[in-house]
């Protein structure tokens, strides 16, 4: 068998150099995808950061049985999902993540005039109150480069349940914006 | 009713360019909501963590071996003095059964008692005997029976009065060999039946005499 032998804090580690390759490359281009997602439910780029280590470190240890890339696309969403739900759920972390959200969008990268940092409070206080699975749609469909055919490859359902949660949270979202006054 | 339609129909356009426009805004919310990139040094810390995971995870296996080794030895220790540990050392036996073999038989016989007691046909030793060395020494062929408690001590007052002579055991196991041999039964003589004779000439006279 290939195997890797290297030496960390003076122990000889040996392990599988083509699982190591291959989780090399999942190390290139996934973790921005488990950071945005984190970021998605945390918005708290720190605390976003935490958790996609961890989902990472999780994959590292699985990947013997996640070497397929889509499953590991797929599973990797789904743990950064819910670890940052767990994160949010954990006492005393949400006013520190909205107090650092409010802190954090106040930078002049929004290109869009009507983007206000008030609409952005008003419209994640929204989504916050959506059902988990649309919430989980609409944040994937945020996330650049994913159309609705990846996302649901990424959540395991047809294409045609995905645009269906789509427009539904886009309901949801627009009467709750209605709702607050802000619209 | 024209007048009436025609704001209706501006109306709901307008509506709907606003709820388009409206979708289009939630959808740059939620994307500025979601943009940004892990630090630069995101891939560092998670390669530095699973080394750190790694080595700690052997430093624990390393730790615990000769732990593990030690204990093993132990028990193997444990196991091999109790096999080789003599019988006799043994606790107490059982209260719930005894075991019994075939009788020694007495060197001389003594005087019977009470021969009109139950024949028996085993002799009964004491357990602690049985777990004593002497046993070992005990012919393979005695089978190992176990009884029932009430039943063992019957058989050990019986064993006792055979000890102390009161007893005779040889005249109790010949007394038991005659009950256990097979019957003889002896052929009977049947003598062949033989009918008197008949007296013809004297019924044929009686015949003639008759009127």
């Amino acid at each position: 068998m290939d195997t890797l032998v290297a030496t960390v804090a003076g122990t000889t580690v040996t392990r599988d150099a083509s699982l190591e390759r291959e989780f090399e490359q999942r190390l290139a281009d996934c973790p921005t995808l488990a950071y945005r997602v984190a970021l998605g439910v945390l918005r708290n780029p720190v605390e976003a950061e935490d958790v996609a280590q961890d989902a990472m470190f999780r994959a590292y240890r699985n990947f013997h049985r996640l070497r397929d890339r889509e499953r590991f696309r797929a599973w990797l969403v789904r743990t950064s999902w819910r670890l940052a739900l767990d994160r949010i759920r954990s006492a005393g972390r949400r006013e520190r993540r909205e107090r650092a959200a409010n802190e954090n969008h106040a930078n002049p990268a929004v290109e869009n005039v009507l983007v206000t940092r008030e609409f952005e409070r008003q419209l994640a206080a929204a989504l916050d109150l959506l059902p988990e699975k649309l919430r989980m749609a609409m944040v994937l469909a945020a996330i650049e480069g994913y159309n609705t055919r990846e996302v649901a490859k990424l959540l395991g359902v047809p294409e045609g349940t995905v645009k269906s949660r789509l427009h539904l949270a886009r309901k949801h979202l627009a009467e709750s914006l209605r709702g607050t006054g802000f619209v | 009713m024209k007048p009436t339609v025609e704001p209706k129909e501006s109306r709901f356009r307008d509506s709907a360019g606003e709820l388009s426009a409206l979708h289009d805004q939630i959808d740059r919310g939620i994307e500025s909501l979601v943009s940004g990139q892990p630090s630069p040094h995101f891939n560092s810390r998670l390669r530095a963590r699973i080394a750190e995971d790694t080595s700690a995870s052997r430093l624990t296996w390393r730790t615990w071996a000769p732990i593990a080794g030690c204990a093993f030895t132990l028990a193997a220790l444990l196991f091999v003095l109790i096999l080789r540990a003599p019988y006799g050392n043994s606790p107490l036996p059982d209260r719930n059964s005894a075991t019994i073999v075939s009788p020694p038989r007495p060197a001389a016989p003594t005087p019977v008692s009470s021969p009109q007691n139950e024949p028996p046909r085993t002799a009964v030793h004491h357990p602690t005997h049985l777990r004593s060395n002497s046993h070992l020494d005990a012919q393979p062929s005695q089978p190992e029976v176990i009884v029932p408690p009430g039943e063992f001590a019957a058989v050990m007052q019986f064993a006792d009065a055979v000890r102390s002579g009161r007893i005779d055991g040889p005249q109790l196991v010949a007394a038991d060999e005659r009950a256990n041999a097979p019957m003889e039964i002896k052929s009977m003589e049947i003598a062949p039946l033989t009918p008197p004779p008949t007296d013809i000439s004297q019924d044929a006279s009686e015949d003639s005499s008759r009127p």
